[in-house]
């Protein structure tokens, strides 16, 4: 997607100003309750008009200010996910999935029916009514309805903050999986730190109604690390390797990790929290902890009570969180090597 | 009971005019309904107020305001005549009055049930490419059909019992415009109309019990199937 925009949305004692122009596949929207992203997401979409502003979407002028333009929603081609699902209740499944699709001109069909039913898992669920759908069912069906009706652009706002843990993070692998499959872009907005790293390349940082800062979802995950109890945590792209003595092997990359946790699916994440990762100098010659790996200091970020020693490890990133005496001791400098134990019960495991 | 004394023509015509009052009224009721909740305009208090008098005037006053537009001496009476159509004093004036007297009880009935629709599910609709006329046929419509059955209901009920604002422009003709409310008022103060009466008494209740079960029996049903 291309995407430019530069609108102000005045609502009540709340104004909203946003200013972005973003070249990309999968743009994160990030801040607290209340910043304006939701109202955000409703100005894109056509549902509430801007006071004033343009907007532009791959070269297509869809608000502006200056010849009046407004395309209302159903002209705009943007898909549009919110929290609840707000499923047709008079239609059934089938019926559902088919309804923007049967409303998109057939020359301008980007999918099939069949490869989204398939790719969600929905084809056991065609002839029920909605009303006797779980959650996560529910949220998977309205994706797969927005997905069939070819957006240009998907807008996904908050989609599984009404969801419980497990189906969260399995819903959030259907969306990543679904876009990328059939090339859609989409702009997901969320309060989560986890889920902008999931979901998101880039993330726009909004405070009280304004877009503050555009950074990567890694660089707002460290940014953000001392906002949360458990601070930053790693997240490493996981393929399971089998069962060995009661313990699971995953491959990280190049590096070899043993979990105690089996796996769900063909990759997973990974996520052993920084704070729980200890270096050693030297390799230890006996030590209880299952994962002992070789990384070469790329960076040690100071914050106010530790530090954050990001380590290179075969190509891959990892982050340990140890104390100002520590670095100083190990003489933790760029381009040190160092070795990181992770226990094989440190990690939690997601989708 | 003498069979041959029963007055049909009343309980055709009252059934005829619920009937197709009923039909008449519903289009109508609906485009009102879905302008008061859906559509932002200037006088939407003025429209609103309008639908609603005939709730709280007397009904003669409807009947008698009714006998003023379609009088020969206004430009709607004026306009009929020219065009060879007579409503005044036909069975035609008797649907207009129980229109114009019920619309309020259907308007406010299908308007609650359009009020209560979730608006993201409207606004999703508008998203996946429903144009405002699809969208009130594909969600609007079947989700307010609970409301559209409860007005039509009430509607074609109130029609069966309408009195004052039929008698004023329909009259109170035997075999022409009597309805059974009026031809009961007939027998009641005619010597010996009293098994007339209270037949037609009896008829009344037993099509007030009659569209009463059937609405409860035919939203009950499509709860059943899912349809609302």
């Amino acid at each position: 997607m291309d995407l430019e925009l530069s609108f102000e949305k005045k609502w009540g004692s709340f104004t909203l100003h946003a200013d972005m122009i973003y070249s990309g596949q999968r743009l994160g929207i990030f801040g607290p309750s209340g910043c304006g992203k939701s109202t955000l997401a409703h100005v894109l979409a056509g549902l509430i008009p801007p006071d004033r502003g343009n907007f532009v979407l791959d070269g297509l002028c869809l608000d502006d200010q200056a010849s009046g333009k407004h395309a209302p929603p159903e002209k705009r081609r943007l898909g549009l996910v919110f929290q609840k699902a707000h499923l047709l209740p008079h239609l059934s499944v089938r019926e559902n999935l088919l309804y923007g699709y049967r409303r998109v001109p057939p020359d301008r069909r980007r999918l099939l029916p069949g490869q989204v039913i398939s790719r969600l898992d929905l084809a056991l669920l065609l002839n029920r009514a909605v009303t006797h759908l779980s959650g996560g069912e529910q949220q998977r069906v309205a994706i797969g309805r927005a997905v069939l009706a070819s957006p240009q652009l998907l807008i996904f706002d908050e989609p599984v903050a009404a969801l419980d843990e497990e189906t969260r993070y399995k819903t959030m692998r259907y969306i990543r999986e679904l876009c990328q499959a059939c090339s859609i872009p989409y702009i997901y907005i969320s309060h989560s730190v986890l889920e902008m790293r999931l979901m998101t390349d880039d993330v726009m940082l909004m405070t009280q109604g304004r877009i503050q800062q555009r950074l990567g979802s890694e660089e707002l995950a460290r940014q953000q690390a001392g906002a949360s109890p458990s601070g930053y945590c790693n997240l490493l792209p996981l393929v399971p390797q089998g069962e060995r003595a009661g313990l699971w092997n995953y491959a990280w990359g190049k590096n070899e990790l043993v979990l105690t946790h089996p796996p769900y699916a063909a990759l997973h994440y990974g996520m052993p929290a920084a704070k729980d990762i200890v270096l050693f100098k030297d390799p230890p010659r006996a030590i209880s902890a299952r994962n002992l790996i070789q990384g070469r200091v790329q960076e040690v970020i100071a914050g106010p009570a530790t530090c954050g020693v990001v380590m290179d490890c075969q190509g891959e990133r990892l982050t340990a969180e140890v104390v100002h005496a520590a670095v100083k001791e190990l003489q933790l400098t760029r381009g040190e090597t160092v070795h990181a134990a992770i226990k094989a019960s440190a990690f939690r495991i997601l989708p | 009971m003498d069979w041959n004394t029963v007055d049909y023509y009343a309980i055709a015509l009252s059934l005829k005019v619920a009937v197709t009052a009923t039909l008449v009224a519903l289009p109508l009721g609906l485009l009102a309904a879905y302008l008061l909740v859906f559509v932002p305009f200037r006088g939407k208090l003025a429209l609103e107020l309008l639908i609603n008098l005939p709730l709280t005037l007397p009904p003669v006053v409807v009947g008698y305001g009714l006998l003023l537009i379609l009088g020969r001496h206004s430009w709607v009476g004026a306009l009929l005549q020219s065009a060879g159509i007579k409503i005044l004093f036909t069975w035609k004036a008797a649907v207009i009055a129980s229109v114009v007297v019920g619309f309020p009880l259907l308007v406010r009935s299908i308007r609650l049930s359009m009020e209560s629709l979730d608006r993201r599910m409207l606004q999703t609709a508008h998203m996946l490419g429903a144009r405002p006329l699809d969208a009130l046929f594909s969600v609007i419509l079947p989700l307010s059909l609970r409301g559209v059955l409860a007005g039509a209901a009430l509607l074609f009920a109130r029609s069966l019992g309408e009195f004052g604002a039929t008698i004023i422009v329909a009259g109170n003709i035997p075999g022409v415009t009597q309805t059974i409310p009026l031809a009961i008022y007939d027998y009641a103060s005619t010597p010996r109309g009293d098994s007339s009466a209270f037949f037609l008494c009896g008829v009344s209740l037993l099509f007030s019990l009659i569209v009463l079960a059937g609405h409860e029996w035919l939203t009950r049903w499509l709860i059943k199937q899912g349809k609302i």
